[in-house]
């Protein structure tokens, strides 16, 4: 044992071997080796291991300088002849170089666009510098009757949690509330953010202008973004004006906020101090029943969220328990198990939460997964794509891998110079896809609603991302090609006869089979989705949609003078008829419980309530079924008469519902209803028509309904406009067209459709690529038979045919699959809307004959090159 | 008839001197101290292959040592033809050094 230690003591370094092992190029690499450590052995015992070590060293570094000298030189000659060979070669095959980098850089631009898309998912709420401390404080309610997982919290807990557990370093509270701003003849509603000052010191938020720690500090300071501060101020200076706040108080401006960054689970544009949301009722704030601000906290930095998780065992019991003692009774000590507060990592939000009350609707990772297979899907089919082109060009360039072999080349050689050549073709295409994304990036922007950039990224990390496609997309598709052409034999390939394979390679069958399955099936579902988009357009909707103003008064201004202002309006010759309802189509309505009078609790339905006018049907355009509409001759239909749907009707049993008496339950509230009205959509065809009942309460409602002529709209804006200013006390015309409102409620479908539209394009254009390599290759190889063919007399549709057939099986069983799995996709999709078209035969018809017509135009090129191409060209003999 | 290189040369005469111990080691160790200067690895190796190559020098396998970790020894043998070219270039140095005048240096 310790003669073999002895032994591995003089060995040499390993690395240096390695080194040798590399730069040598001799036929007997290992003698030398040899020779080099037997003296190395000789010198480590006689003069020591470090002196022999240093002599090994200094003779590798001897070496290196002639071995590379010759390298570059060789190297850099070669490189240039071997550049040359392949622009020549580009220049040759002209369509077959633009298609093969036009395939490439196409895929190469959606795995850069998705890639960016996924990059930019991923960096939500990053940018914030302790991003790794701060976490949600989330709630979750698990009381029989009332269960709930909420991002809203208390507005004392903040403050609780930093007194009890030293874990935690800071908090900030956050509670959002739309209002109305005011200045001079500026009006707009926004979105204003109560929060602490604290805010500052837990995220990242950089004031342009003012002291984060003094601009909250007095009550109505208000901070606004510089895009904020130039819709009202313009150029002037913001701090030290004013604005006024739902025309109620004037919020002074102490800072300006730089605007927060489009990757974060919020966004706020004006803020004001937390404490001011409490001026009017200073003890809310600490009160734990009001559950409307989200609170956040900073964790020291060595503390752990679980263990403080742990600890808060006893936090809702001592908190929540205490301050309602009465409330809970005897069920005291099952608080701690029915309220829990939860942490959720600030950087997880964006991706993993789906909670109730969610300041902004958040993304989901599976999204993510999707989007990030999807890219390298698309550019590993691109790459192999490539590869078939490639090798369906191999039989032109196998002379010339037969010379250079004759002339020396070696086999590494032919492989380095062919990988070389398809990285040349895999630089251009990357350049094309960085001029594509700059073109195609503003319209993805707009579709996706981010705001992507390609310059985002740090430079070092873009060359590294592009560095790494390029390796990755050189090496896949250039790596086979390379094999194949070099494993040539030159003696066969000279003679003139190594094709002898007369068969496709299945691998690549199946990829084209599969490239147009995907396109089938994108083209359908584009196809049942416009068709859906057409059917929610035409379907009848219970309600006339068109000429239908809606004017929403948020603080019920003008409701309380709703009599004055619709005598006001009515004036003009263009509006026809004006009602007030507490909701519109295209919201959801508040609903109550309600039974037949006297009947029992579980016969109880719950019903949407519609507070309206005596004409909101009639304004409307809803039709009555049956029974009367509401009337001033009748004093008992204020408040003590319902007007039913016929799905309520429905619901309840009643097949005359007329003169029925119903009750609200848990309200003395009771009636009769007077009349019946048809099913009309309130909400999107998403949904069912829910039970409904219309009660005459016109003070409470929210919205206006103006009925316009079907003249010139804007007049008639213009004096609803006028009139309103005249009634509100300074709130803003908040106005939208019904049939804009209805349209946005399939905001989610349209953007699929496009989205879709795009994706079939692609997916045809990739498959197409496929189909002419595939095309390509086959032609190539029955070149000597179609000669023959011809010489015995084919004719050229007869030739075409042929070749034609070949693919057209192919994609014909590529439908063969393509529809049944579309059209259980399709029908799952079809399923989120209650009320849906059918799927028409023709929809899958027709994507079929497009893709096989494509497929035809793309493989007529390589058919007819072929058939028409002169036999005795072909069966030329050399 | 072309002449062998100095380096080639003294290669081979060095082979045809160790005989039966002719390799790397010894053939590099023998040529630094005949001539007492340095020589690279590859300068051995590249007069070594050239004349092996021209068929002066035969080569052979010999024995594997643990000292060369485990790696064998190439010997080298001359060969008739090296023989032949080592004489026949001592015979043209032979006939350049006769009737050689004295070289005079004046002293300056």
């Amino acid at each position: 044992m310790a003669l073999q230690k002895q032994e591995k003591k003089f060995r040499s370094p390993v690395l240096g071997r390695f080194f040798l092992w590399i730069l040598l190029n001799h036929k007997h690499p290992q003698s030398i080796m040899g020779d080099l450590e037997e003296q190395f052995h000789e010198l480590a015992k006689h003069r020591g291991v470090l002196r022999a070590k240093l002599w090994y060293w200094l003779q590798i570094i001897s070496a290196v300088p002639p071995y590379t000298k010759n390298a570059i030189y060789w190297g850099i000659s070669m490189f240039f002849n071997n550049l040359k060979i392949v622009f020549r070669n580009i220049k040759k095959n002209k369509v077959y170089s633009f298609i093969n980098i036009a395939g490439l850089s196409v895929g190469i631009a959606c795995f850069i666009l998705i890639s960016l898309q996924v990059e930019d998912e991923l960096s939500y709420d990053q940018f914030h510098e302790k991003a790794d401390r701060i976490y949600r404080v989330v709630y979750e309610i698990n009381r029989p009757g009332s269960l709930s997982n909420t991002a809203m919290t208390p507005a004392p807990l903040g403050p609780a949690l930093l007194n009890d557990y030293p874990e935690v370093k800071n908090f900030t509270r956050l509670s959002f509330q739309d209002v109305f701003m005011l200045h001079g003849d500026k009006r707009f509603y926004e979105e204003l953010c109560y929060a602490d000052s604290r805010l500052f010191e837990v995220f990242t938020m950089p004031l342009v202008v003012g002291d984060p720690e003094t601009a909250l500090r007095d009550p109505y300071s208000l901070i606004l973004t510089q895009e904020m501060a130039r819709k009202y101020f313009g150029n002037q200076n913001p701090v030290g004006k004013t604005i006024s706040i739902n025309g109620q108080k004037d919020f002074q401006v102490t800072g300006i906020l730089e605007a927060i960054p489009q990757n974060s689970h919020f966004h706020i544009n004006c803020i004001a101090p937390f404490e001011t949301l409490f001026e009017k009722q200073k003890g809310m704030i600490h009160y734990w029943g009001n559950i409307n601000y989200y609170n956040y906290i900073l964790l020291a930095e060595d503390a752990d969220i679980k263990s403080l998780e742990d600890k808060m065992s006893q936090f809702s019991m001592k908190y929540i328990g205490g301050s309602f003692k009465e409330l809970f009774g005897d069920d005291l000590d099952r608080v701690p198990s029915w309220y829990q507060f939860h942490f959720q990592p600030l950087e997880s939000i964006h991706l993993h939460s789906h909670l109730s009350n969610e300041i902004e609707p958040n993304s989901d990772i599976s999204l993510v997964v999707v989007f990030t297979a999807a890219a390298l899907f698309i550019l590993v089919i691109a790459c192999i794509n490539f590869m078939n082109l490639s090798t369906a060009r191999s039989f032109t360039r196998a002379k010339e891998v037969g010379i250079r072999k004759v002339v020396g080349a070696k086999r590494n050689e032919l492989i380095k110079q062919f990988l070389g050549e398809s990285s040349v073709f895999v630089l251009i295409s990357l350049f094309l896809a960085l001029v594509l994304i700059f073109l195609f990036l503003p319209s993805f922007n707009a579709l996706s609603g981010k705001e992507l950039a390609l310059f985002d990224l740090s430079a070092g990390a873009m060359v590294g991302f592009l560095a790494g496609i390029f390796v990755l997309v050189g090496g896949i598709s250039g790596s086979y090609p390379a094999f194949l052409l070099s494993s040539f034999r030159p003696a066969a390939v000279l003679r003139g006869g190594v094709f002898a394979k007369n068969s496709t390679p299945l691998v690549r069958t199946f990829l084209v089979v599969f490239q147009f399955t995907i396109s089938i099936m994108l083209i359908i579902g584009t196809f049942i989705i416009h068709d859906q988009m057409i059917f929610i357009q035409n379907k009848k909707l219970g309600f006339d949609q068109q000429n239908l103003v809606v004017i929403k008064d948020p603080f019920r201004e003008v409701i309380p003078k709703y009599k004055a202002f619709k005598e006001e309006l009515l004036k003009h010759p263009n509006v026809e008829a004006v009602s007030v309802s507490s909701g519109v189509p295209g919201m959801e309505l508040s609903s109550t419980t309600v039974r037949p009078e006297g009947s029992e609790f579980k016969e109880a339905i719950s019903m949407d309530v519609l507070l309206v006018d005596y004409n909101f049907a009639e304004t409307m355009g809803i039709q009555m079924a049956e029974g009367r509409n509401f009337s001033r001759d009748f004093v008992s239909d204020r408040g003590r008469a319902f007007i039913i749907n016929h799905s309520a009707a429905h619901t309840l049993g009643w097949e005359f519902p007329v003169g029925k008496k119903l009750e609200i339950v848990g309200g003395s509230q009771k009636g009769e209803v007077i009349g019946m009205v048809h099913d009309f959509h309130f909400n999107s065809l998403h949904h069912m028509i829910a039970p409904m009942m219309m009660v005459l309460v016109p003070v409470r409602a929210k919205y206006f309904v103006v009925k316009t002529g079907p003249g010139s709209v804007t007049k008639a804006m213009e004096t609803i406009g006028q009139t309103w200013d005249r009634f509100a006390q300074g709130s803003p015309l908040d106005y939208s067209f019904m049939d804009n409102r209805l349209d946005s409620l399939y905001k989610s479908e349209h953007s699929l459709e496009k989205t879709l539209i795009y994706f079939s394009i692609l997916a045809l254009f990739i498959a197409c690529l496929g189909l002419f390599g595939l095309a390509s290759f086959a032609a190539e190889q029955r070149i000597k038979e179609i000669g023959i063919r011809k010489v015995l007399g084919a004719s050229i549709p007869n030739l075409m045919f042929l070749l034609f057939k070949d693919y057209a099986k192919w994609v014909l069983l590529a439908n063969i699959i393509a529809w049944p799995t579309a059209y259980l996709i399709m029908r799952k999709w079809l399923q989120n809307f209650a009320y849906r078209t059918d799927m028409e035969l023709w929809g899958f018809i027709l994507a079929g004959t497009l893709a096989l017509f494509i497929a035809t135009a793309t493989m007529s090129f390589q058919t007819v090159r072929a058939a028409l191409s002169n036999p005795a060209h072909n069966l030329r003999y050399e | 008839m072309k002449y062998l290189s100095r380096p080639e040369e003294l290669v081979l005469i060095t082979v045809w001197k160790l005989k039966d111990e002719a390799y790397g080691v010894k053939i590099r160790k023998y040529i630094q101290k005949m001539t007492g200067k340095y020589w690279s690895i590859g300068s051995i190796y590249v007069p070594l292959d050239r004349l092996e190559n021209k068929g002066y020098l035969d080569s052979y396998m010999g024995e594997a040592t643990a000292e060369r970790g485990g790696k064998s020894k190439r010997y080298y043998r001359i060969t008739q033809e090296g023989l032949a070219q080592l004489e026949a270039l001592q015979k043209v140095y032979d006939r350049f050094w006769q009737d050689l005048p004295d070289p005079s240096f004046k002293k300056s």
